[in-house]
């Protein structure tokens, strides 16, 4: 059960702190997504299914809080998290698998939102790119560290690939 | 045909349609077929009615916000919390350290302050002086500073820096900018003495402001004394000298130059002998506390004492003797031995050896015995 419930409950807290801390204790650009990035990295464990359902439930979480055009935001976690899923059962035995995976969903995700803020009429400079750029790497760092640690946290049971 | 063993897991490889086969397929697409019904439900239920009037809220936003609202708000009281506590130890430490340094500060401020004050206290005094020097710019008068003084609480007499080298001689008035101080006894090169006009060495004439009486100021301050007082003695006996009248020097002893504040009568005797009247004069000067003085190069010519007329002291003093009463030391001569019946013998008497050193009075009395 608490494994069942581990990666719902996780990811329901990440997206608190995102929202909730982070924001109280820096208005800084380069901040993480804890809650994306755990979306991510459970989609590289859980598989396609239940990774996109933990998107879901991440990606509802944050519409609540967030100001973009509800239903936005978990369209793009449920699409990232199945993204990730399928590159956690096609491509477990590459060791790039996690990298790349994260690097195309935040890829993915960034250019979500510079789009929205070029539909809501913005000009899209070049430190916008350089910001986005950076917000990528450090999240793809952060992805490569849930993914180890929630790999041992959640047991090998559920790493429904391992044995193939 | 022996019927081969089915290996687990392995397809059912029938030809035929097989309810189980089926049952397994449509498990496997219906778990897709459930996700995606889910998500279009979401979506529908949030999306739509959010595009259609941007500015509420679906029903199924407020109920995630209503449920999720609370737990950001705990999240939130928590950071807040935390940060809180986090910087109060930092101001805490901030403020301890502003804390020491502002003391530190204080106590640099407070040194400053007194230094101020003390600068501001001279600086009152000097400008008392310098009104006191354009008073008295006719005498060109020389600052000078304390130097060194007689032991005790009153400025009886005093040593300034300045000497012959500033063009200082004795004699020479000291006044401040409340009046008379004293006068130049002693001078060097680059020091000299001041004996005030409280010493009971010193003597001033004066007048008073008021009625233009003459008489002679003397000292008659000492250690002892809890005030600085002086007495006027040789008052004419008509002087109504009243209390509160001013007194100032009269310029008449040629030390003082006249119309020198001195000080203020206190008290006034009553007798009717105008050398036994006296009044009290308190000075104008605070006796107890001289630090800077002005020196009045006033030159007067003829400036020997015997040229001018001697003041009177109250205080009998011995006075010189004339030369032609000098007394010469008589010189015993032996007399003749007298005979037995000689009626005139006389006692061996001392009596000068040469009749022309006797003076007037001895003259006389060698005549009268003979």
């Amino acid at each position: 059960m608490f494994r069942r419930l581990f990666p719902y409950l996780t990811v329901a807290i990440l997206a608190c702190i995102d929202t909730s801390v982070i924001p109280v204790l820096t208005n800084t650009w380069l901040v993480p997504l804890l809650a994306f990035t755990a979306c991510i990295a459970f989609g590289l464990i859980l598989g396609p299914l239940r990774g996109s359902m933990i998107g879901l439930w991440g990606g509802l979480l944050f519409d609540s809080t967030c100001a973009v055009p509800f239903g936005l935001l978990t369209t793009l976690f449920f699409i990232c998290s199945l993204l990730s899923g399928f590159a956690g059962k096609y491509m477990r035995r590459n060791r790039l698998a996690s990298i790349i995976c994260a690097v195309v969903c935040l890829f993915l995700f960034e250019s979500v939102m510079l789009l929205a803020v070029l539909i809501y009429g913005r000009d899209l400079s070049g430190h916008l790119f350089a910001r986005a750029g950076w917000r990528l790497l450090m999240n793809t760092v952060i992805v490569q560290a849930e993914y180890l640690l929630f790999g041992l946290i959640c047991r090998e049971k559920t790493i429904r690939y391992e044995t193939r | 045909m022996a019927r081969s063993k089915r290996r687990p897991g392995s397809r059912n490889r029938s030809r035929g349609f097989s309810f189980a086969g089926f049952r397994r397929r449509l498990g496997s697409v219906s778990k897709w077929i459930l996700l995606g019904v889910l998500l279009a439900v979401i979506l529908l239920a949030v999306f739509i009615p959010r595009l259609l009037s941007p500015s509420r809220r679906s029903i199924g936003e407020n109920a995630i916000s209503t449920a999720v609202s609370p737990v950001q708000s705990f999240f939130t009281n928590a950071t807040n919390w935390v940060v809180n506590i986090i910087q109060s130890g930092r101001n805490y430490a901030e403020l301890n350290t502003r804390y020491s340094a502002l003391l530190r500060e204080n106590e640099a401020l407070k040194l400053e302050v007194s230094s101020y004050s003390e600068q501001a206290a001279e600086n009152e005094r000097l400008v008392s002086l310098l009104g006191a020097s354009e008073h008295y710019t006719a005498y060109s008068p020389v600052y000078a500073r304390v130097i060194a003084r007689e032991p005790g609480p009153w400025f009886g007499s005093f040593t300034i820096d300045v000497g012959t080298l500033d063009g200082i001689t004795a004699d020479m008035a000291v006044v401040t900018g409340d009046g008379l101080v004293g006068r130049v006894t002693t001078v060097g090169l680059n020091s000299a003495t001041v004996v005030s006009i409280i010493d009971a060495s010193s003597s001033v004439a004066c007048l008073i402001q008021r009625t233009r009486d003459n008489g002679v100021l003397h000292g008659v301050t000492t250690d002892t004394s809890t005030e600085a007082a002086c007495y006027v003695y040789y008052l004419p006996s008509s002087s109504d000298a009243a209390i509160t009248d001013k007194v100032i020097t009269s310029g008449v002893d040629s030390k003082y130059p006249k119309g020198l504040e001195i000080g203020v009568v206190t008290e006034v005797s009553h007798s009717g002998d105008s050398t036994d009247k006296y009044i009290v004069v308190s000075p104008s000067v605070d006796f107890k506390h001289i630090e800077e003085v002005l020196v009045l190069k006033v030159s007067y010519e003829n400036s020997n004492n015997d040229a001018h007329a001697r003041l009177f002291t109250a205080t009998p003093s011995p006075t010189k003797m004339p030369s032609e009463l000098t007394l010469h030391t008589p010189t015993p001569v032996p007399t003749e031995n007298p005979e037995d019946d000689d009626l005139n013998w006389y006692y061996p008497t001392s009596a000068p050896s040469d009749p022309s050193d006797m003076g007037e009075l001895e003259k006389n009395w060698a005549g009268g015995n003979n």
